[in-house]
């Protein structure tokens, strides 16, 4: 028997290590202004947070992964394969959304939270920045 | 040490670091993510620890990226990505909570607690000479 949890689980099929995820930046100081790289403040666990907001790269483009919020300063792109390199995972929830999942919050793992948030940031590439 | 108090004229790195964090406090009290401005007790110790800290490095002292998490505390980092390397200051909101320091060297990583700056003097040297 399928319980209601591995139901809604398996309603999306796994992403492909090639799939591309749209990580919004949503403070401008999430961009270092020197290099114009992501830094690691995009990568926290928020409390309560399950895993990291992204959205699906096949189903929307930067621009529209940035007009879902009131204010966006820029687009992170990540490959799916990249970050399950470092040990995390991408749990589909809709059609064009997913969580990076895996992630300490930093009360309950601090050095292990900003050495991933760090990863994450090396992985991501801007694909679009605001004016 | 205080800004006044500095006996060393400001380098532009030092200078820029300390304005990147004057800028932080212009911002709005908060957005959509969480608290934006930073707290003044997580000011005052950033700006004490920046300028001693250059105090003791001089010229050698590099500007960082500074930003706010969504507590209000405030994040300096120091990259030097030509050796995969980085010094992470963080000074909390709450005066009750403590700095910390996350350094990272390639695949080697760590955090120190209990920040003072000696503390940050001696990882931002580590960071210069890596």
């Amino acid at each position: 028997m399928v319980g209601v949890a591995e139901s809604s689980m398996s309603q999306f099929e796994l992403l492909a290590n090639d799939a591309i995820i749209y990580r919004a930046l949503l403070r401008k100081q999430w961009i270092d202004e020197d290099t114009f790289r992501v830094k690691a403040d995009a990568y926290f666990l928020r409390a309560g947070e399950p895993g990291l907001s992204v959205n699906l790269a096949s189903v929307c483009s930067p621009e529209q992964c940035a007009r879902l919020f009131r204010k966006c300063y820029g687009v992170a792109s990540l490959e799916v394969g990249r970050v399950r390199e470092i040990g995390l995972d991408i749990q589909q929830d809709s059609d064009n959304h997913a969580n990076i999942v895996g992630l300490p919050y930093r009360e309950d793992d601090l050095a292990l939270a900003e050495r991933l948030a760090g990863l994450l940031a090396k992985c991501s590439y801007i694909v679009w920045q605001s004016e | 040490m205080t800004i006044a108090q500095s006996t060393k004229p400001f380098s532009s790195d030092v200078t820029v670091t300390l304005k990147r964090l004057v800028a932080l406090l212009e911002e709005d009290e908060t957005d959509d993510y969480g608290i934006l401005q930073p707290s003044q007790s997580a000011f005052k110790l950033a700006m004490r620890l920046v300028i001693d800290a250059y105090e003791a490095m001089g010229n050698t002292f590099l500007k960082a990226s500074v930003s706010t998490d969504e507590q209000g505390d405030i994040r300096l980092t120091w990259s030097k990505q030509a050796i995969d390397g980085e010094v992470r200051l963080v000074c909390p909101a709450n005066a009750n909570q403590k700095a910390y320091l996350y350094h990272e060297l390639k695949d080697d990583y760590a955090v120190e607690h209990d920040v003072t700056a000696f503390i940050l003097v001696q990882w931002l040297e580590w960071l210069n000479q890596a």
